[in-house]
């Protein structure tokens, strides 16, 4: 008898320049081990948001990228941004 | 050695698939690119395709339904992002931006969004779309109340509790 199992792992993570933090969560269907599916569910975080509920490691690299200047120049980006 | 014996070395036992360096084959049929993305700096090389979901956000307090959602789609750099915010209570979310958009819009200029449609507004409106700016993951809204040679409310607040906003936009990204 064939074992199904599912595990999310989070599989991808990518710091922009600006210090947006983008992660990507993968759901993997294994069946007896060996993964016979696959799908994604995608998440932003920009410098200084509140980091309530996120995984640990993306926690960890959001603190390390998001510095001071990092935050203030995020914040002057988007506050000069009006069409 | 022929084009027909290139392809041939691609196609998979089952005859049914195109595996690329990396890729991982499921159920059907088509052509499957690695997890990650190994960029071409070559301008006809297709080097990327994903798909899945994420969800929209508002910030702050703000609760939602069990049906808000988010999907895209990534062939290449470029994206396309649909969406069907409900909101449930705004609390102190966002009354003007969705964030949480799974790419950063690379393009030197806002790209524009489209809305297909919406209920319970915060104000009534005859013209609505939205703009992700460069550089960012959210986008803001843009609207007209009235009759108008231009957009008249930039970062327009639409957002309220109890609204419904359905929109797309495809913009490029770098990752």
């Amino acid at each position: 008898m064939s074992t199904l199992t599912e595990t999310k792992v989070i599989d991808q993570i990518t710091v922009t320049e600006n210090g947006i933090v983008l992660y990507r969560e993968a759901t993997r269907i294994l069946k007896d081990g060996e993964q016979i599916a696959q799908t994604y569910h995608r998440t932003s975080l920009t410098p200084a948001q509140d980091l309530t509920g996120q995984p640990a490691n993306v926690v960890a690299i959001c603190n390390a990228a998001w510095t001071e200047e990092v935050v203030a120049a995020y914040q002057a980006q988007v506050a000069q941004q009006g069409i | 050695m022929t084009n027909a014996v290139y392809l041939a070395s691609l196609v998979n036992s089952s005859g049914s698939n195109v595996t690329l360096s990396g890729g991982v084959v499921g159920a059907g049929t088509g052509v499957a690119f690695p997890a990650t993305q190994s960029a071409s700096s070559n301008a006809n090389t297709l080097d990327d395709y994903e798909e899945g979901t994420w969800t929209p956000s508002v910030g702050g307090t703000a609760s939602y339904t069990v049906d808000n959602v988010g999907t895209y789609t990534k062939v290449g750099r470029l994206v396309t992002c649909n969406f069907d915010l409900q909101i449930n209570l705004i609390g102190t979310g966002s009354t003007s931006s969705i964030t949480n958009f799974p790419f950063a819009n690379t393009f030197s200029a806002p790209v524009t969004g489209s809305v297909s449609y919406y209920t319970n507004l915060g104000v009534a409106v005859n013209f609505i779309a939205f703009y992700i700016n460069n550089g960012v993951t959210s986008i803001n809204f843009v609207a007209n109340t009235a009759n108008s040679v231009g957009v008249g409310l930039n970062g327009f607040a639409a957002l309220g509790t109890s609204t419904r906003v359905i929109g797309a936009v495809t913009y490029p990204t770098s990752t």
